[in-house]
C-alpha cells in the first residue's frame, strides 16, 4: 500500500498527457469522490484525459471503475469536480449524452427490438447518429437489419451495440467492460472495429476491462483503481521508462527482496522482481532487465494487503 | 419547443408503438374476431334493440362494439400500467435507454401518453371500424342481404362521428380523473416491485375499513367513489340522462339530436372538471410523476 501511495502522488514522469497548457481536456476530475452510503466507491481522485487517447481503466471487481464511468455520464453524482466535454455530467446530462458515446454493458440492448428499429430509434434520439454509417459498420458483422436482438448471440449483440455507438459522431467513447463474457474471436473483432472504424487520433476512448493483457497493445494510457483510489495514471510510454522488471537467479532472491520491489513473481520459469524506478546498481548486475507487462504492474499495484503481507 | 425535442419525443412515442402495438391490436380485435367467427353458429342477443329499424340497429351495434373494445383495452391498460414502471429493468435495457439523450420526464410522459390516451383513443377507432364490420355481419344474420339496403349508412356517419368525438374527449377526461389512481399504483410498483400493487390495495382497504368502522368516517370510500364516478361520468353520459333514469326514453330522432346531445354532454363533462376532486387528483398524480422521475433517475 505504501508503494501504491507513493505512485499515486503526482510525479513528473506520471503526469500524463498535459503536454501544452492550451490543449483542452475531454475529461477533468479534481478531488472527485463518490459514495454509496458509507461505502466509498471513488476516493478523492484527480486526473485529466485529452483528445486522441485510448485509456484503459483497470481495477479489480469493486475497485470503482463502473462507478467512475457512471459518474462521467451523469448517472450518479459525487463530490468534488468532474467535467466531461466541459459539462457537468449530473446537471447537464442530456446535453452531455448528445456529445458522447457510451456502452454501459453489452447485455442491455432491448431484446424485443429488431436491428432496423434500433437504428430508427437511435436516429431520432441521438442527433449525431448516422443511420447510414451504422448500416455500413453492420456489414462488417454477421448481424442483419431484420434480426431481433433476442435471436442474436452475445458476440453479435456486442458487435451490434458497438456498430450503433460507433455511428455516433462524438469525441469521446466510454466503454464499460464491453467484451465481458465474449470468446476470443468476438473480442478480437470488437477491438478491430473500435480501432479501425472509430479511433482517428482526435477521439478518445475510455475502456474498462479485466482482460488486461489483451488490451495492452491498444492503449496509449492506463488508469488503475484500487479500492476507489487512483493508484496509477500514466501513459504507456512513461510506464516503459519508469518501471523496470528484473529476472534473476534463485540465489539472488534475498538480495532482491531486501530492495523491496513492488512485486516478486516468476517470468518464464525464473524469479523476477518489478521496481518503480531503477533498481539498485548491485541488483542490476545480478539479473536481466526486461519490460514489465501491464498485467504484472496491475498485480503489483492492486494486490490485496493480506497477499502482500504473505509475500513480504 | 426545439426541433430536436420534437424529434426526440416523437421517437419515444414511436418506441412504445414498436414495442407494444401487436399486444394492443390483439387485445382490441380479439373480441370482434371471436364474435364474427361465432356469429354463423350462434344467435344474436340484443334485447329490445333487435326490434329497432335497421339503421338504428346498425348504430347500436357499432356503439356497443366500440364500448366493448374500449372496455377491454381499459382493462389491459389497468393491468399493464403498474408494470411499466419497471418494464426496462427486467432485461436491463434501462441502462441502454439511460445512455441516450432523452430526459427522464420526456421518457415517462411518452410512456404514459401512449399507454393511456393513445391506446384508449386507438381502441375507439378500432372499435368503430370493427363495429362497422359487426354491424354488417349482424344485420346480415338477422335480415339477410336485403337489410343492408335498408340501412342508411350515410345517415350514420354524422352521429357516429359525434359520438366518437364525445368519447374521445371523454377518454381524455377519464384518464385525467383516473390519473391519481393509475399513478399511485405505478409508483408503488416502481419502488416496491411486485409487492407494490398488493401493498397499495391492502393499505387503502385497511385504512378505509378502520376509518369507517372505528371512527365512523368513510372518507376513503367517498374519495375513491368521487374519483371513479367522476371518471365514468366524464367518459360518457355526464348529464346522467341514461344512468339515473334508464326508463327515460331519449328520443334522438336525427343527426341533429345526436350532435346536440354530444355537444351538451361534452360541455357538462368539461364543467365537471371544476371540482376539488379532479384538481386534487391531478396534484396527487403530479406528485407521483415526480416520484417516478426520481426512481428513474436512480436506476443505474
Amino acid at each position: 500500500m505504501n508503494n501504491a501511495a507513493t505512485i499515486a502522488s503526482p510525479a513528473p514522469s506520471s503526469t500524463p498527457l498535459t503536454s501544452t497548457p492550451t490543449m483542452s481536456h475531454l475529461i477533468e476530475a479534481r478531488d472527485f469522490s463518490l459514495r454509496y452510503g458509507r461505502k466509498t466507491a471513488v476516493d478523492n481522485i484527480s486526473f485529466s484525459i485529452p483528445k486522441g487517447r485510448v485509456v484503459g481503466l483497470l481495477g479489480h471487481n469493486g475497485a470503482g471503475k463502473t462507478s467512475l464511468m457512471k459518474a462521467m455520464v451523469g448517472l450518479i453524482g459525487g463530490t468534488g469536480e468532474l467535467k466531461v466535454l466541459g459539462l457537468d455530467p449530473r446537471n447537464q446530462r442530456g446535453e452531455l449524452l448528445e456529445s458522447l458515446s457510451y456502452i454501459p454493458d453489452v447485455a442491455v440492448l432491448p431484446r424485443w427490438a429488431r436491428v432496423h428499429e434500433l437504428i430508427t430509434l437511435m436516429s431520432g434520439l441521438q442527433p449525431r447518429f448516422s443511420a447510414e454509417r451504422a448500416r455500413t459498420l453492420l456489414k462488417r458483422t454477421s448481424v442483419g437489419t431484420q434480426d431481433k436482438v433476442k435471436s442474436l448471440s452475445k458476440g453479435m449483440v456486442t458487435q451490434l451495440h458497438l456498430a450503433l455507438i460507433a455511428a455516433i459522431d462524438t469525441k469521446l467513447m466510454i466503454l464499460d467492460e464491453p467484451t465481458l463474457g465474449l470468446d476470443v474471436m468476438s473480442r478480437k473483432s470488437f477491438y478491430e472495429m473500435l480501432i479501425d472504424e472509430w479511433c482517428d487520433g482526435e477521439r478518445s476512448v475510455i475502456i474498462s476491462t479485466h482482460q488486461v493483457e489483451e488490451i495492452e497493445t491498444l492503449l496509449s494510457d492506463v488508469m488503475m483503481l484500487d479500492e476507489g483510489k487512483l493508484v496509477l495514471n500514466i501513459s504507456l510510454e512513461a510506464m516503459d521508462s519508469r518501471f523496470v522488471a528484473l529476472s534473476h537467479d534463485a540465489s539472488a532472491a534475498d538480495a532482491v527482496a531486501s530492495a523491496h520491489p513492488l512485486l516478486r513473481y516468476r517470468q518464464q520459469g525464473r524469479p523476477a522482481a518489478l521496481f518503480d524506478g531503477e533498481p539498485p546498481e548491485h541488483l542490476q548486475a545480478l539479473g536481466q532487465r526486461f519490460r514489465p507487462s501491464l498485467v504484472d504492474l496491475f498485480m503489483a499495484l492492486t494486490r490485496k494487503p493480506e497477499l502482500r503481507a504473505r509475500q513480504d | 419547443m426545439s426541433t430536436h425535442f420534437q424529434t426526440r419525443f416523437k421517437t419515444l412515442l414511436q418506441r412504445e408503438w414498436m414495442q407494444h402495438h401487436m399486444g394492443w391490436l390483439i387485445a382490441m380485435l380479439i373480441l370482434p374476431v371471436i364474435a364474427l367467427v361465432a356469429l354463423p353458429f350462434g344467435g344474436v342477443q340484443l334485447g329490445e334493440a333487435r326490434d329497432l329499424p335497421a339503421t338504428e340497429l346498425a348504430g347500436v351495434v357499432i356503439g356497443l362494439t366500440m364500448l366493448a373494445v374500449w372496455g377491454i383495452t381499459l382493462l389491459m391498460t389497468g393491468f399493464s400500467l403498474p408494470g411499466l414502471a419497471r418494464r426496462d429493468h427486467q432485461d436491463r435495457s434501462i441502462e441502454f435507454w439511460l445512455s441516450l439523450p432523452a430526459s427522464h420526464s420526456e421518457s415517462l410522459v411518452a410512456t404514459l401518453f401512449m399507454h393511456t390516451l393513445f391506446v384508449l383513443g386507438l381502441a375507439l377507432c378500432v372499435g368503430m371500424l370493427s363495429g362497422l364490420v359487426m354491424a354488417l355481419a349482424i344485420t346480415l344474420k338477422l335480415g339477410g342481404f336485403g337489410i343492408w339496403l335498408q340501412v342508411s349508412w350515410f345517415q350514420l356517419v354524422g352521429p357516429a362521428l359525434a359520438v366518437l368525438a364525445r368519447l374521445a374527449l371523454g377518454t381524455v377526461l377519464f384518464t385525467l380523473w383516473m390519473a391519481p389512481i393509475f399513478m399511485v399504483f405505478m409508483v408503488a410498483a416502481a419502488w416496491l416491485k411486485r409487492w407494490g400493487v398488493p401493498a397499495v390495495i391492502t393499505a387503502v382497504v385497511a385504512t378505509g375499513i378502520t376509518l369507517k368502522e372505528v371512527y365512523g368516517n368513510a372518507i376513503v370510500w367517498k374519495l375513491l367513489g368521487e374519483q371513479v364516478t367522476g371518471a365514468g361520468s366524464a367518459f360518457f353520459d355526464s348529464m346522467h340522462l341514461i344512468g339515473e333514469n334508464p326508463s327515460v326514453q331519449i328520443e334522438l330522432k336525427g343527426v341533429g339530436d345526436v350532435l346536440g346531445w354530444a355537444a351538451r354532454d361534452a360541455t357538462e363533462a368539461l364543467a365537471q372538471t371544476a371540482s376539488p376532486h379532479f384538481i386534487g387528483g391531478l396534484v396527487v398524480a403530479g406528485i407521483c410523476f415526480a416520484l417516478l422521475v426520481l426512481h428513474r433517475r436512480n436506476s443505474h
